[in-house]
Order: C-alpha cells, then structure tokens, then sequence
C-alpha cells in the first residue's frame, strides 16, 4: 500500500532523467560528399591557411559556430593543418576582408594584393590558402506538435510527437594566395530525420546533420590541400 | 539509498521548475544591449592631412529605445562612437584631434568632421520571420573646411546582423544576439567611411580638397 502511495510523478523523475539521457541519441544522418579540382595542391611546413566565412549582405550566412567547429577539425589531429581563425584573419587584415567589401572572385583578390601592405602581410604570416565557407543548416517538412502545460502538483509534463528533416549544405572554396588562382571547391550535404516522443518527459532522437558536415568538409579539406601533389 | 533518491527527485522538481521559469522569462523580456566594439588599425595609408572631430552630446550620450509587443529594447550606442571615427578616420589621415566644438576658432586642422546618427532600426526573428537578427544605424557625416563651410556630407547606412542559431535553440538570448549585431554594424560602419575614401567611390569635391593643403 505504502508502495503505491510512493508511485507519484515525482518519484518517476529519477528513472526518467536517467532514461532520457540514455536515449537521447543520434537519428540516422546520410552525407554526400563532392569535389572539383581545378589546380594542384599542397602546403610548406611553415605554411598556414585561412578558414573564412563567406558573409552577404542581403542572402543567407553561414553559422558561426559551423565555422568554428570546421576551423577546429581542420586543425586538429595527425593530418591537421595550422589554421588562421576568420575573426583573426578578418582583423589582422581590416578593413579588405570585411562584409561589404571582401573580395567575391579570385580577381579580386588579385587587384587588392597589389596592395604592399596587404601582399607583405600575407607573407609574413605564410598564409597560402584561403578557404571560403559557404552554406547553411535548414529544417524542413516539421510534422507534429508537442504540448508542455502544468500537471497537478505543478509539475510541467509533455505531450506529443514532433518530427522533422534536417539538411545541412555547405561548401568550400579554396583559393591559392600564392598563385592568385582557385583551385577547387567541395561540397558536403547532409541529411536526417529528427523526432520528439512526449510521454511527460520529451525524449529528442536529434540527427545531428550540422556536426556531421562539419566533420565530413573538415577531412575533405585536409585531404584536398595535402593530397594534391604541388 | 531510498533518502538519496528522494533528494535526488526534490532537485529534479526544482530543477525542471526553475527551467520553466527561465523560459517563460527568456520568452517575455525584451533587451538591454552595451555593445563593446572592437575595431581594429586599418590595414592602408593614410593621407597627409590633419582633421578634427566633434563628437556632438546627441552622438556620444545616444540610446536607442523602442518597445513593442509589451517588449523594450534599449540600446546604448553613445560609448561606441569614438571607438568607430577614431578607427576609420584615425586610419585613414596622418593625425586626428578631437574638437570641444564644431567650429573651433584657433584648431590648426585641414577639415572638420562631424558625425551624427539619424536612425537605427532593429529587427528580430519574430518580426520578420527570417533567421537574422538585424541591426541597422544611420549615420549623417559632414565634413567642414576650417572656416567651417560644409565640404560634403555623406549618409551611411551601417548594417550588421547574426544568425539566431548561434544564440541557443531553446531559449534564444536576444541580448547577445542584438550586441553583436549591433557591433557589427558599428564595425560595418567603420568599413564604409573607410570605402567612402577610396578613389572610385568618393565625390570630386572630396578628391580636391584631399588634393590641397593647408594655408598656414
């Protein structure tokens, strides 16, 4: 009798907390990877590259924190290439690589290194590549609805089910500094389906599909500087 | 074991309490934004003059204030200025002094500039249905010569804006998201009076009076 008395809302949190930490998992993310080559490729030791984001005034931005995330996977483990951040790179360099004045083309990158000031500095840094990230994460087709409210005891409790389909888009453009040229661009496009069962506690199965282009656009740059033979 | 349990339920009530709260208080406040900019030396040569800046009350005490939707945002712009003319004009001329007036009597300048801002719009997700906060300030620069005759004047429309995923999927912080929107269109600005200068973009009546130097 005690135990039944026991059996409240309350007391189902523990369980619950651990159950949803245990489910919340990964739905299924399928990537497709893509690559033009348009010049040979490879990079000096004391070389370094630029991971910038392309900015428009009027479209759409790539995230920062996709940004982020792809200057540290390319940076990082046994085939990682030093890399010059985009807040670093657009404030060392200010104001050329700003917004509204960056440049869109290889062209003109080519007219403002004629600039003393900016040739010398790319220099001086070993700056080799720029790469210009491009793309965004969108949800499409949401289906479902999820309602949270008060319970008795005023305790909030959720019902419903919530599904979605992610597609993460994004590209690099890799332009060689050193030769004025571009040498190619790469693609990785993400997708996967998302849902949210609420019995009192939402349990998110979240397909991660920003991460997963991120790591995936991260290796095909290393591999793409590295493996081209120069 | 069972006292631990109960311990561990109670925090978990509290917890999933003190969330709600939060969002229900994330979802009603408005915002209060004290951008700290941070612009760096332009990258380019500057030209041999000596130019004055007034800084004028309006401009370095300026809020912004706007409520809708039972929701205020506020925004302190006036701390910022000095830091967007000392930048762009500190960069682009040899030496910048700044003016306890417009028209100084004994200032031994080639030109005086005076900044204002003349409008600032702020836009949200929930207003406009897209993924960007938006910020944008308009600027009214005039340039006088040393008798104080306008030279010129230019109208600037700095504009900066952030995407809202980057500011939290559950509970959006608008306050950050408008700071650095709206110090990116601080820095925007700086760019354009910077690009205002460049020889394709700027007036002939500006070329000339680059051109010419100071009677002394």
């Amino acid at each position: 009798m005690k135990r039944c008395k026991d059996w409240t809302i309350s007391s189902l949190m523990f369980p619950t907390v651990i159950l949803t930490g245990l489910l919340t998992m990964q739905g299924c993310v399928q990537i497709t990877q893509e690559e033009f080559r348009e010049a040979n490729t490879g990079i000096g030791e004391d070389q370094i590259i630029a991971i910038l984001q392309r900015t428009s005034l009027t479209g759409d931005n790539t995230e920062q924190a996709f940004i982020d995330c792809i200057t540290e996977k390319t940076a990082r483990g046994r085939d990682g290439i030093d890399v010059m951040s985009n807040e670093e790179f657009i404030d060392t360099f200010y104001p050329w690589f700003e917004p509204r004045i960056a440049p869109t083309s290889v062209k003109d990158l080519e007219d403002i290194s004629h600039n003393d000031k900016i040739k010398n500095r790319m220099e001086s840094l070993g700056i080799r590549y720029l790469v210009w990230i491009d793309g965004s994460s969108t949800r499409i087709n949401q289906n479902g609805s999820l309602q949270c409210a008060f319970a008795t005891g005023g305790l909030p409790a959720c019902f419903g089910f919530l599904s979605w389909r992610a597609e993460s888009l994004y590209e690099a453009v890799i332009w060689d500094v050193e030769r004025n040229i571009s040498v190619g661009k790469l693609s990785a496009e993400s997708k996967g389906m998302s849902f949210v069962p609420a019995v009192v506690i939402p349990i998110p199965f979240v397909a991660r599909t920003q991460s997963s282009a991120c790591s995936a656009l991260a290796d095909q740059i290393k591999e793409f500087i590295e493996g081209g033979l120069d | 074991m069972k006292n631990k349990a109960k311990i561990f339920n109670d925090w978990c009530v509290r917890a999933t309490c003190i969330t709600t709260v939060f969002i229900l208080w994330g979802c009603s406040s408005g915002a209060h934004v004290v951008p700290s900019v941070s612009i760096p030396d332009p990258l380019i040569d500057p030209f041999p003059k000596t130019v004055g800046i007034y800084y004028p009350p309006e401009l370095k005490e300026k809020v912004h204030e706007e409520e809708r939707a039972r929701q205020k945002y506020v925004v302190e712009l006036g701390s910022n200025q000095k830091q967007v003319f000392d930048s762009s004009l500190g960069g682009l001329f040899e030496e910048l002094v700044s003016l306890e007036s417009a028209t100084p009597e004994d200032a031994e300048v080639d030109g005086i500039f005076v900044p204002e801002i003349v409008g600032v719009i702020l836009a949200t997700p929930a207003d406009t249905g897209q993924d960007y906060y938006e910020v944008q300030i308009r600027y009214r620069i005039e340039l006088f010569d040393p008798n104080g005759d306008e030279i010129y004047y230019w109208v600037i429309n700095a504009y900066g804006k952030v995407h809202r995923r980057d500011y939290g999927s559950v509970m959006e912080r608008t306050s950050d998201a408008l700071q650095q929107a709206t110090e990116n269109a601080l820095r925007d600005a700086s760019t354009q009076i910077i690009e205002r200068f460049n020889p394709q973009s700027r007036p002939d009546v500006v070329s000339n009076w680059l051109s010419t130097s100071r009677n002394k």
